[in-house]
């Protein structure tokens, strides 16, 4: 296992977009980094770099301590999932984890052993002498999983290797990758467009868009101090709630007077300097709540007279839709509330959010 | 209806000479007398060969060569790869006849009039197949090329152990499609080779049937001409599931 390191990297295409821009980070050893992003925001683009599947146009790449740039894919010692699993239609499962090792002219003794190690690991025991076409979509991505062990390599890149299963079998297998990851004591870099995966699996996140890197941290951190609009929409689900707005005095109004909020000192000091000026206020659906009754700090609830425009039970949470402005607003409560269509939701005014209208950077 | 006149080629040229008149389909007695003049007169087993040899070297070089060009066509950056695309769509509209004489005169200055080379290597690349070959690898997912990229393979390697075993279909279609040519061409062959020892078998066969020699005896003629149709039927109906399957998924695309 290894680091990796990039320095500076982009990618600019031919006809001058440029995909990735001066992306810089390091994976340490052992680490579970989950690069994350809308798509075209250029995150599986830095994975195929990394792969050796495209040209690095700009910057450098360290796997370990070597400067990889200019390696095939062959020689960065790299192991790949991909998101259509990319099995060998013509080869049996056991052919298919074996051929890379065939390839680096390995001792078969040594090719068997690995692949029944994998094979047990993964749970593919009983189907090594099929065919990938007769399989499930789960347990072609298991075998692809195992064609990636085998190869004991320094790193592991995952392509969205979760998208073309069922939510079901999603949940399951990553808890299996993560599982692998302790087991394996793997280097592993991550792309999806899921915030779930990245929030559940990842040591870190790094979350893109437009090709630059918004932000890198664990995800509580991520989740809790967003250094942007961006990604304060883009981790967690469902998504904050924004809506547009000034500070006046101690207060923050929203846009045509639609909410009014008495901000609690902590905020009043944080933002000083946006007395009179348009801001962009944030808050999570789980911090309006529908009952406060029994709440510790029932204080510091903003009560707020609403309509709502649709109600969804999940079960064990539900999820109300109203219309806060402009803005379509959701809040995550209590599922043995009783929902009437016109009702009150508290906003936790200890739980907000701000970001500057302009350049939309945290504040 | 369709099969009618290839039964009434068998059974004639098993037929006594007399009875071909008559358009029966059942011969009186069945003899093999008109095969036995025509081995005399002609050394049909040894251009069967060389036919055999022709053929078969043809279609190696169009599979081969072609599934390079289209590997290179379909998925490899490189500048001007759409122009050369183009140029070679554009050679398929040439009808043969316009390069005939040049590529005469080329085998004349290589040397090569009278051998196996001249009826092997101007035919080794072949734009249809070239065609082919990109659009099937185009149908190819990308990832399947990456992984095996990723696992160590060189672009040879991918484009024979990975591209060909899944496009069995297009190499079946390709391969039956340039055998034949390649079998049924007499133009080429009557140009570029004049000793009996390497004529293939249509050139053989038409020299004799049209040329003179049968001495207008019909039997000998239809028996020369089954033993031309016969390994392409064969082989027809060996690979007609592969061929009717490939023509209808693997036409061109775009």
């Amino acid at each position: 296992m290894a680091e990796v390191k990039l320095e500076k990297i982009s990618k600019v295409y031919e006809d001058g977009f440029k995909a990735v821009d001066q992306v810089d980070f390091i994976v340490q050893d052992k680490e579970f980094v989950v690069l994350v992003g809308p798509s075209g925001c250029g995150k599986s683009t830095t994975l195929r770099m990394i792969a050796g599947l495209e040209d690095i146009s700009e910057g450098k790449l360290y796997i370990g301590d070597t400067l990889v740039n200019d390696f095939p894919p062959q020689q960065r010692d790299i192991a790949m999932v991909f998101q259509n699993y990319a099995l060998y239609p013509h080869m049996t499962v056991r052919q298919n984890m074996a051929f890379g090792l065939k390839l680096r002219r390995m001792p078969k003794d040594e090719i068997n052993a690995r692949v029944m190690n994998a094979a047990r690991i993964i749970g593919l025991d009983d189907l090594m002498n099929k065919k990938p076409g007769t399989l499930s979509g789960g347990q072609r991505q298991r075998v692809a999983l195992g064609r990636a062990i085998v190869r004991n390599p320094k790193v592991f890149l995952f392509d969205e290797p979760l998208s073309n299963l069922d939510a079901k079998l999603r949940v399951n297998m990553r808890l299996e990758i993560a599982k692998l990851h302790k087991e394996l004591e793997a280097t592993i870099i991550y792309v999806t467009h899921d915030q779930t995966e990245a929030m559940t699996m990842a040591d870190r996140i790094i979350i893109m868009k437009d090709g630059l890197i918004q932000q890198i941290d664990s995800p509580i951190i991520m989740y809790n101090n967003p250094v942007n609009k961006f990604v304060a929409g883009f981790i967690g689900s469902p998504q904050m709630n924004f809506l547009d707005g000034k500070i006046e005095g101690s207060d923050f109004i929203g846009e045509n007077n639609v909410l009014k909020i008495h901000l609690p000192s902590k905020y009043q000091k944080q933002l000083a300097d946006y007395a009179g000026k348009n801001i962009i206020m944030g808050i999570r659906p789980k911090d309006i709540k529908h009952v406060i009754e029994g709440e510790i700090d029932i204080g510091s609830y903003v009560a707020f007279n609403t309509s709502f425009n649709g109600v969804e039970p999940m079960g064990n949470e539900t999820f109300l839709y109203f219309s806060m402005g402009d803005n379509e607003w959701v809040a995550r409560v209590n599922p043995d509330s009783v929902i009437v269509e016109k009702d009150t939701v508290y906003l936790n005014s200890h739980k907000l959010h701000f970001f500057d209208q302009k350049t939309e950077i945290s504040l | 209806m369709f099969i009618y006149p290839f039964v009434w080629m068998l059974s004639a040229s098993l037929a006594p000479e007399s009875e071909l008149a008559t358009l029966t389909v059942i011969p009186s007695e069945i003899t093999f007398e008109n095969y036995q003049v025509l081995l005399d007169k002609i050394p049909i087993g040894r251009a069967l060969l060389n036919s055999v040899i022709v053929a078969s070297s043809v279609t190696l070089g169009v599979l081969v060569f072609g599934s390079m060009i289209g590997y290179a066509l379909s998925r490899l950056e490189f500048r001007g790869r759409d122009t050369i695309f183009y140029i070679i769509l554009f050679t398929m509209t040439l009808p043969f006849h316009i390069t005939l004489i040049p590529n005469y005169i080329l085998m004349v200055k290589f040397g090569w009039v009278d051998t196996y080379a001249a009826l092997i290597i101007p035919y080794m690349i072949n734009a249809f197949a070239i065609i082919m070959f990109r659009q099937y690898f185009k149908s190819i997912p990308q990832d399947l090329i990456d992984a095996a990229k990723i696992d160590g393979c060189g672009e040879l390697r991918i484009i024979f152990q990975i591209l060909w075993p899944n496009s069995i279909p297009a190499l079946v279609t390709i391969g039956i499609i340039t055998f034949m040519a390649s079998w049924n061409e007499v133009l080429w062959p009557l140009i570029v080779i004049r000793d009996e020892q390497l004529m293939t078998m249509p050139q053989l066969v038409t020299l004799f049937a049209v040329g003179g020699r049968a001495e207008s005896q019909l039997g000998v003629k239809l028996a020369s001409a089954v033993l031309l149709a016969l390994p392409i039927l064969v082989a027809y109906m060996f690979f007609q599931k592969y061929f009717i399957q490939s023509m209808a998924s693997s036409g061109l695309k775009e």
